[in-house]
């Protein structure tokens, strides 16, 4: 029963047109930077840096290396606008709807409830990942060539490596891996405002102002030697992949505070919204 | 006869505004039970409470005899409930939304749905989606996610809101055949007098919160004590019957006979004394005009739910 009423989440997750705004969005930004990469001084730039470090050109201006940078961006701006409206909606829109009342005339918990919904979230989350990252890949290589991988991050994370073709793909896999936990955090922030009694819109506007106060506070001068208590730390690990040599303790140590931050959003949400009123 | 809902001195309070304040009733199986009251007295918090959606300060709720609170599943189990406003997934089809919705109460066969599909006659309308139905449709839909886990006490929320004369004639006809031919319960909460008069067996009245009245209607329609009277000269009439002390008062084309008088003596007596009757009955009391007398009360009937007034100083009142 519980992967039925898990299917129909989804169901009527990806039954609606909104749903696909952020997927639309992704396709559209990839392109237009793809078009920017193509037409600009970028390419020169990336030659220089490549050749000054003694690296064949030809080999990493590759797609592989254009999706990577592509998904910064996408990933900072994109990705948290998008997992926090799905976030947001998914037990408030319900609720605005009226058909969380007719959910609620049933025979089932609300624990049950916003734990089915919770997962349909961090499975859009997950499905959003994939997609980014598969889509990426895909235009980028319609652009350029297949090729060893090209990773520069300066700050904060100073990260600088070149990968044949198999190690990078494998890295990119991973990275996702990761990347997905950061949108299900998202997700969740997002889900947690909405189990409260607040409108869709206010459950994103608040979960995207979590985050950005995150980021604010992280990127404070006095702030520094405190940043591993803001979320946005925690997120940068999937860049750590690319570290030489990998930074395992880093990226494991984020990922437990980010699997923790996630259970204990819901667990605050799911108590929320077990004490509410459920009126018209 | 076994009681499906029992609220026992239940009160609820949003912030300082209190919406619903000691109430307590029982609904026993095989009724069609009304909750009538004015806008905001506290009906929709009453059927919130009932069905576990809005938590009550005090006292208890129970459904099939589980408290709706703690046993919420079992409570739950056999109840169906429809709300004013039909609430679906309108970007999916009618047979989604009730795959999607009978799938929190128990696995459901398609040919269940396809059976209830056919009770409410939405048969060849379920797989066009929900943003294309009627409101007639919504409603019909509606009543077939409710009816799906084969309930045996519906829960009917302001059924009627939003219908036109034919579609509350439908609706109406709808009741009387879930409670025939399926034989559930019913718990009505509406603000069409004349629809509860002709469905419902029992009713509470609301007010601000308060219960005021809980009695059965029949009572209700026997209360009246009045006749009307159509005769050749209801002036001679009344004059013939108050001089015999047949009557104790009348109005218009109404008498009042006292109460130690067998009715058919009136008849009896006019006829003896050559005057014509056309017309005599006792005239039926109306929810209507109960209800409107109870709104102007404000005071609480005794325990069995019985008025302390009388038939006569009751039309009086009016």
């Amino acid at each position: 029963m519980f992967k039925i009423q898990l299917r129909n989440e989804l169901l009527k997750l990806f039954g609606k047109k909104r749903t696909y705004i952020g997927f639309g969005a992704f396709l559209l930004a990839q392109n237009a930077m793809l078009f920017a990469f193509h037409f600009s001084h970028w390419r020169e730039r990336l030659e220089r840096i490549l050749s000054g470090n003694g690296y064949p050109v030809s080999e990493f201006i590759s797609a592989l290396t254009v999706a990577l940078i592509m998904l910064i961006p996408q990933i900072l701006l994109l990705m948290p606008l998008y997992a926090c409206l799905v976030g947001g909606d998914l037990l408030a829109k319900e609720y605005e709807d009226g058909t969380l009342r007719m959910i609620l005339s049933r025979p089932i918990s609300r624990f049950r409830l916003v734990l089915v919904k919770w997962l349909a979230g961090i499975l859009f989350s997950i499905i959003l990942v994939i997609f980014l990252g598969i889509m990426a890949l895909f235009f980028a290589r319609l652009w350029f060539p297949w090729g060893g991988l090209f990773v520069m991050v300066p700050e904060p994370e100073h990260i600088f490596g070149v990968f044949p073709l198999s190690t990078g793909l494998m890295l990119y896999f991973f990275s996702h891996i990761f990347l997905a936990i950061n949108a299900a955090t998202m997700t969740t922030i997002a889900f947690m405002f909405g189990c409260f009694n607040v409108k869709p819109a206010a459950a994103t506007i608040l979960a995207l102002s979590f985050l950005l106060l995150n980021l604010v506070f992280e990127n404070l001068p006095f702030m520094q030697e405190y940043k591993e208590y803001f979320l946005i730390h925690h997120f940068r690990a999937w860049i750590c992949v690319y570290g030489q040599p990998v930074d395992w303790a880093r990226i494991i140590g984020s990922v437990f505070i980010l699997v923790g931050f996630n259970l204990t959003a819901f667990i605050i949400g799911a108590i929320g919204f077990q004490f509410r009123d459920i009126k018209s | 006869m076994e009681t499906l809902i029992e609220l026992k001195n239940v009160s609820k309070k949003f912030g300082d505004n209190v919406a619903v304040q000691h109430v307590s009733f029982t609904v026993r199986r095989g009724e069609i039970f009304g909750l009538l009251g004015h806008n905001g007295a506290g009906k929709s918090t009453i059927i919130g409470m009932m069905l576990g959606q809005v938590w009550a300060d005090s006292g208890e709720i129970r459904l099939f005899n589980y408290n709706i609170y703690s046993q919420r599943e079992n409570a739950l189990k056999k109840v169906g409930a429809i709300f004013e406003t039909p609430a679906f997934y309108d970007y999916l089809s009618g047979w989604k939304n009730l795959e999607i919705l009978s799938c929190y109460s128990a696995p459901t066969p398609p040919d269940r749905i396809k059976q209830v599909i056919d009770w409410v006659g939405l048969t060849g309308r379920e797989h066009s989606k929900v943003k294309t139905y009627s409101h007639g449709m919504r409603t019909r839909l509606a009543l077939a996610q409710a009816l799906l886990p084969g309930p045996e006490l519906l829960i009917l929320d302001e059924p009627g809101e939003g219908l036109d004369p034919e579609g509350i004639a439908e609706m109406r006809h709808t009741i009387f055949r879930l409670h025939r031919e399926l034989g559930l319960t019913i718990f009505l909460s509406s603000h069409l007098l004349n629809e509860v008069e002709q469905l419902c067996s029992r009713i509470v009245v609301i007010k601000n919160g308060s219960l005021i009245y809980d009695g059965e209607l029949s009572e209700i329609k026997s209360r009246n004590r009045w006749y009307r009277l159509k005769v050749s000269n209801f002036q001679e009439a009344v004059g013939l019957l108050k001089g015999k002390g047949l009557i104790s008062s009348f109005k218009d084309s109404e008498i009042l006979p006292p109460e130690n008088v067998n009715p058919p003596a009136i008849v009896q007596c006019l006829v003896e004394n050559k005057i014509e009757v056309y017309e005599f009955y006792k005239i039926e009391e109306s929810l209507e005009s109960f209800y409107l007398y109870l709104m102007k009360k404000d005071t609480l009937t005794s325990g069995s739910g019985k008025l302390d007034s009388s038939g006569d100083s009751y039309q009086n009142t009016l």
